[in-house]
């Protein structure tokens, strides 16, 4: 909107649950993900983005335009300022960011971090499907501190079939260039991999050919859908047990082979230790996006739901991030269980499980307080692994070296 | 075959937004 008023209509669906009585205790923000570009070079055929029921981007600009980059980066560090935050994310998203120039996403994070007050310090990461990466742009990335996050759903083409270009071409040997290129040029700049379970592909094999990357993190992202909406292949508890199988894969192996976060905060989770996913457990979500217009919006994973689903009307033109953290989809996010249907809250598995990703509750006409349309997965999932920890707690104890008592 | 109950590194900042890390 480069500092006009936001145009889009409001939702005519909200669905959020209702905040409880009682004071108004809001969370910061403190993972902030900007657009800077709201295209993509690629068209995954299962983009819950640009293939799902919001087309909100196309009324957008492709790329962020610099007032707004310029007028984020103040957002963010006068909500830094006034929450005395030590810590803040900065996300850089699309689309596929890497559009915008490594150039602009480096000055666009220096200036954030110039900005912030002193002692806060800037977790800079982008997310990218690794196609647009070369040695010269990885190099101004690492030069300006911004960490490699890689979205892949494989390790080899047949894996990454669905993810293909505006022609239909597959991305994967550009992706392998790319994701090779970080992992043997600049490791230290190398975040992760996201993967997109497809229960049709075998776990393992999955599994093992994305440790061939070298990630030093990996995450196993459900497939976005909902009640109305479901997604592909559900039913038979596919998702639940193709997660069975890779957890057994990576508990098994003799040493951590990598940190895959949906089993690592699952194990924090049932040993009551923080934990930290939106696809598990009670904790307060305190993510916000700007888009290219400079648009305040809730996480794009709503837009999986409905078009407008991540719609507040606020934009950093006009409106403060703390004016944000009163919108109802927001608030709703941050208030644990009571935010959760009753079948939820009386689930033995509440506090690890925590009613599944917010987006993948939703049902048209009942909103969002509803159990996950991946309920019997998750806890396919969740019990599996309290198994395996179980079993595990019953081994003799031996040397924190790994050597014999 | 759900009503059974399930018994109670892991830090220093946890972000949760999981479509990135």
């Amino acid at each position: 909107m480069s500092g006009e008023a936001a145009t889009d209509p409001a939702p005519a669906v909200l669905g959020h649950p209702a905040r409880p009585p009682g004071p108004e205790t809001s969370l910061p923000f403190r993972q902030f993900i900007v657009k800077a570009h709201g295209r993509c070079n690629l068209a995954c055929t299962y983009c819950y983005l640009y293939a799902g029921p919001d087309s909100t981007w196309r009324t957008r600009p492709p790329a962020a335009p610099a007032d707004v980059l310029d007028r984020t980066a103040t957002r963010i560090a006068e909500h830094a300022r006034a929450h005395e935050l030590t810590d803040v994310a900065v996300v850089l998203h699309g689309g596929e960011p890497l559009l915008a120039g490594a150039d602009t996403l480096a000055d666009f994070t220096t200036r954030v971090r110039e900005r912030v007050p002193a002692g806060c310090a800037v977790h800079a990461t982008v997310q990218t499907n690794a196609t647009l990466l070369t040695e010269e742009r990885l190099a101004v990335l690492a030069e300006a501190g911004i960490r490699v996050g890689i979205s892949l759903d494989g390790g080899t083409a047949a894996h990454n079939r669905r993810r293909v270009d505006h022609a239909g071409r597959p991305s994967w040997p550009a992706a392998a260039r790319g994701a090779l290129l970080v992992a043997e040029r600049f490791p230290e700049s190398y975040a992760g991999v996201l993967t997109v379970v497809d229960p049709t592909l075998d776990p393992v094999e999955t599994y093992e050919s994305l440790l061939a990357l070298e990630p030093p993190a990996l995450d196993l992202l459900l497939p976005h859908g909902n009640w109305s909406a479901p997604p592909p292949h559900l039913g038979d508890l596919r998702h639940g047990d193709w997660l069975c199988a890779v957890f057994d894969r990576w508990w098994a192996a003799g040493r951590r082979e990598t940190r895959v976060r949906l089993f690592e905060e699952c194990v924090a989770l049932l040993l009551g230790l923080p934990a930290s996913t939106e696809a598990l457990g009670l904790a307060p979500f305190d993510a916000v996006v700007v888009e290219t217009d400079g648009s305040i919006e809730q996480v794009d994973s709503l837009k999986s739901a409905y078009p407008g689903a991540a719609w507040t009307g606020l934009d950093v033109f006009r409106h403060t991030f703390d004016e944000a953290l009163r919108h109802p989809g927001v608030a709703a996010r941050q208030t644990g269980a009571a935010a959760l249907a009753a079948q939820c809250r009386a689930c033995p598995l509440l506090r690890v499980c925590g009613g599944g990703h917010y987006a993948h509750r939703y049902r048209a006409g009942h909103g969002f307080q509803n159990p996950s349309v991946y309920c019997a997965d998750l806890q396919r999932f969740i019990r599996h692994a309290a198994a395996r920890l179980t079993a595990a707690a019953a081994l003799e104890p031996t040397q924190r070296d790994g050597g014999t008592p | 075959d759900s009503d059974e109950p399930l018994d109670l590194e892991l830090r220093e900042m946890l972000w949760g937004f999981d479509n990135s890390f």
